[in-house]
């Protein structure tokens, strides 16, 4: 098929619209949007889990954040003065934040009283009680927000190039753009593989956290479907 | 384009795609469920496609469908087929051993038990798929301006590619999230009404 | 039971999408019209559009992205009429028929490059009408700080530049192909580019881009409402790479009516060059509705 043909041309691998080049936009604009939520997301999830308070603060947090459309909030941030890499990195950071917060704050305030229990009898301060029982117990399912969140964001982040962001949805937009249907159905390629290995990864990691810390019964649904799409 | 006709452009894609991916999803569901192998490589399927971004996905098929609202509502469907099949593959998975022993001991077959009694009792988590599906579609039919049919999102990118008139950037914004929102508070009254022996379920 | 009514409204839901989604084409006084992603295409569509309905024509406006886009549809009648630019739609044709390395058949003649045009498009099926004496060139454009500081006033001062200093270019995502654009520059200004950042074609993105300094060069539309607003300087085509872009509408030629091309031909008569960057400066800067900006002008006119 001519996108495999489109693959094997080596001017599609070098230069500044060469597929590394878009790869490594994309890779750096979701890493530093996901640090960039789960700086804000995962203290506040926690505190107010651990605090028992603020869960319908939290609540109302996710539901708006699963109603806005990560699409328009790019491109008012981009009007409002961001144009290019720093809109789509605010934009879905935005976006990231609700998964983190909500399987916070459901992670460590849905620690197992038993274990809370069975900790100060033996004596563990509240601070220990946190560091040595809730934070360990509860680090699978907050891995999960981080890692949906994560695949959320790296599938999103091809919205950057509606902004002047680059990454691979270059390929989609030029692509379209120049009605060159190879180049788009290469960018779909590329954009469908980075997000499925991302999935894939972190899946792996999810399996060794929850292997070595013990599996938290009932929460970890099916790998399928976490990713929720608003964009 | 004006905030009217973008605002009924919107919900006749939103209905659109919503109604075909139940119309696919529920024959596609029980069909899978009837012969059980089929369940997990369809689900993975799904899953598969539900990694591919809104843009990709639209992008994707304007070759098939051209320039118009098909494009938009086939990829959207596509999503929201996702969602309400994985719900109804649930449902239907659910029906309690002793429901199914007595429905084969009066008379149904599999194939039949599963629409005549399966339906209804997977009905919750049917509604629950269809309204998670609309709330989703809602925001993703925004992308469909690309291809000049994105309802809401049409209004948002005029208004970027307009000198970044941030009037209607928000103005389209702000009611794609309303719409989002009501329609996900009208089918959960109407999720209510249809299943009244369900308790009030949230995802 | 309910089940069965639900599903009944949905089914009748789908098919009154279905019928509302496919434009209908038959009825001879209803008329799609394709505009490109920049104001002043949506502007002209209004125009044309509103001296249209004025004469009871049932006129629908479809937004695309650019030409690689739109001609197609326009040549399949998906869309029937596109407000196009003569020139570089004359060498568009041109390459889509005679290949990449075609000679060029527009020049700075009006009635030369349009005999040459409608000779393309009747292989197509399009047929142009008469240009307009309104015009909008590709043209480039820098930062004014940058142009004093180096002494730019022409597009040979910015190549000659170019040979000492990175140049980077901001423009849409065609422009590596476009004649008049990337490869003009690079061909008949033996400029070069250091790199090409895809953006918009003249529009918020590319001019945000060049304000900040993250390109600095842009494409820029010589009917732009905006360039002293930005301090922006427009530098001189001295040799002379653009060739006449008058606006003219191309009709896919099932549709052509002797009354449709009066109708368009006045509205194009009546259009100039200044009267257009006055329009756009209106919705670009003063945010006013294209189509309330298109009335006025038509009414103005006496179109309506």
């Amino acid at each position: 098929m001519s996108v495999l043909i489109w693959f094997t041309d080596p001017s599609n691998w070098s230069g500044p619209s060469g597929i590394p080049t878009r790869l490594l936009e994309q890779f750096v604009i979701t890493a530093v949007a996901v640090l960039a939520a789960a700086a804000i997301a995962l203290p506040a999830g926690i505190v107010t889990g651990h605090l028992g308070k603020g869960s319908a603060v939290v609540t109302s947090v996710a539901n708006l954040g699963r109603a806005i459309p990560t699409f328009a909030l790019l491109l008012l941030l981009a009007a409002a003065g961001g144009v290019g890499v720093s809109a789509a990195i605010i934009a879905l950071a935005i976006f990231a934040i609700p998964p983190m917060l909500t399987n916070a704050n459901i992670a460590i305030s849905g620690v197992d009283p038993q274990a809370r229990m069975a900790g100060r009898a033996v004596g563990f301060t509240g601070r220990q009680l946190f560091w040595q029982v809730e934070l360990p117990l509860a680090l699978p399912l907050i891995f999960a927000g981080i890692r949906t969140a994560s695949v959320q964001v790296i599938a999103t982040a091809t919205l950057a190039a509606f902004v002047g962001g680059g990454g691979l949805g270059r390929f989609i937009l030029d692509g379209f753009a120049l009605q060159d249907t190879t180049m788009v159905l290469a960018g779909v390629l590329l954009v469908a593989l980075v997000t499925m290995s991302m999935e894939g990864l972190l899946a792996l990691v999810q399996a060794g956290i929850s292997h070595r810390l013990g599996r938290v019964p009932g929460r970890l649904t099916s790998s399928f479907l976490r990713v929720f799409r608003t964009s | 384009m004006d905030l009217l006709t973008a605002l009924v452009e919107h919900l006749i894609i939103t209905a659109a795609a919503i109604t075909l991916a139940v119309v696919i999803a529920i024959p596609l569901a029980v069909l899978a469920v009837r012969s059980r192998w089929l369940v997990t490589p369809t689900l993975v399927l799904g899953a598969l496609i539900y990694t591919i971004p809104s843009l990709a996905l639209i992008t994707g098929l304007w070759p098939v469908f051209g320039l118009s609202a098909t494009t938009v509502i086939v990829a959207l469907a596509l999503y929201a087929l996702m969602i309400i099949l994985r719900n109804t593959i649930v449902g239907l998975q659910g029906i309690p051993p002793h429901v199914h022993k007595a429905a084969l001991g009066m008379g149904y077959s599999e194939g039949s038990l599963l629409v005549r009694v399966g339906i209804p009792m997977a009905l919750p988590a049917i509604m629950v798929g269809i309204r998670l599906a609309t709330v989703s579609t809602v925001g993703l039919v925004m992308v469909g301006a690309l291809v000049g049919h994105g309802g809401l999102g049409q209004i948002v990118l005029n208004g970027f590619t307009n000198n970044f008139f941030r009037a209607p950037i928000l103005a389209g914004t702000l009611l794609a999230v309303m719409l989002g929102l009501i329609l996900e508070w009208l089918l959960i009254v109407l999720e209510r009404r249809l299943s009244p022996w369900a308790p009030a379920a949230s995802p | 039971m309910r089940i069965r009514l639900v599903l009944g409204l949905a089914l009748a839901t789908a098919a009154l999408a279905a019928c509302s989604s496919t434009s209908s084409t038959e009825e001879t006084n209803s008329l799609v019209i394709g505009a490109f992603n920049f104001t002043e295409s949506q502007i002209l569509a209004e125009v044309y559009a509103g001296a249209l309905a004025a004469k009871g024509y049932d006129v629908s406006i479809t937004a695309s992205t650019n030409r690689e886009v739109l001609a197609p549809a326009l040549e399949s009648g998906e869309v029937q009429m596109v407000p196009e630019y003569l020139g570089t739609f004359t060498e568009f044709l041109n390459i889509k028929e005679n290949g990449p390395d075609a000679a060029a058949v527009a020049s700075s003649d009006v009635e030369a490059t349009l005999t040459q045009g409608q000779a393309l498009a009747e292989q197509v099926g399009v047929t142009l009408l008469s240009p307009s004496p309104a015009a909008n060139q590709n043209a480039f454009a820098v930062r004014g700080d940058f142009a004093t500081e180096f002494g730019l006033v022409t597009m040979s001062d910015l190549a000659a530049l170019s040979e000492t200093m990175d140049i980077r270019l901001g423009g849409p995502p065609e422009c590596p192909q476009r004649p008049f654009c990337q490869p003009g520059l690079e061909g008949t200004y033996g400029m070069k580019i250091a790199e090409f950042v895809p953006l918009d074609a003249g529009g918020p993105l590319s001019k945000t881009a060049l304000s900040q300094g993250s390109i600095d060069v842009s494409l820029i539309f010589s009917s732009d409402g905006g360039v002293e607003a930005n301090g922006f300087v427009v530098l001189v085509d001295d040799l002379g790479l653009q060739q006449v872009d008058n606006i003219v509408p191309a009709v896919v030629s099932s549709a052509v009516t002797p009354e449709l091309t009066t109708i368009l031909n006045a509205v194009s008569a009546a259009m100039t060059t200044n009267e257009l960057i006055a329009m756009n400066k209106a919705v670009d800067l003063d945010r006013r509705k294209p189509a309330d900006v298109a009335a006025e002008f038509l009414a103005a006119k006496g179109l309506v």
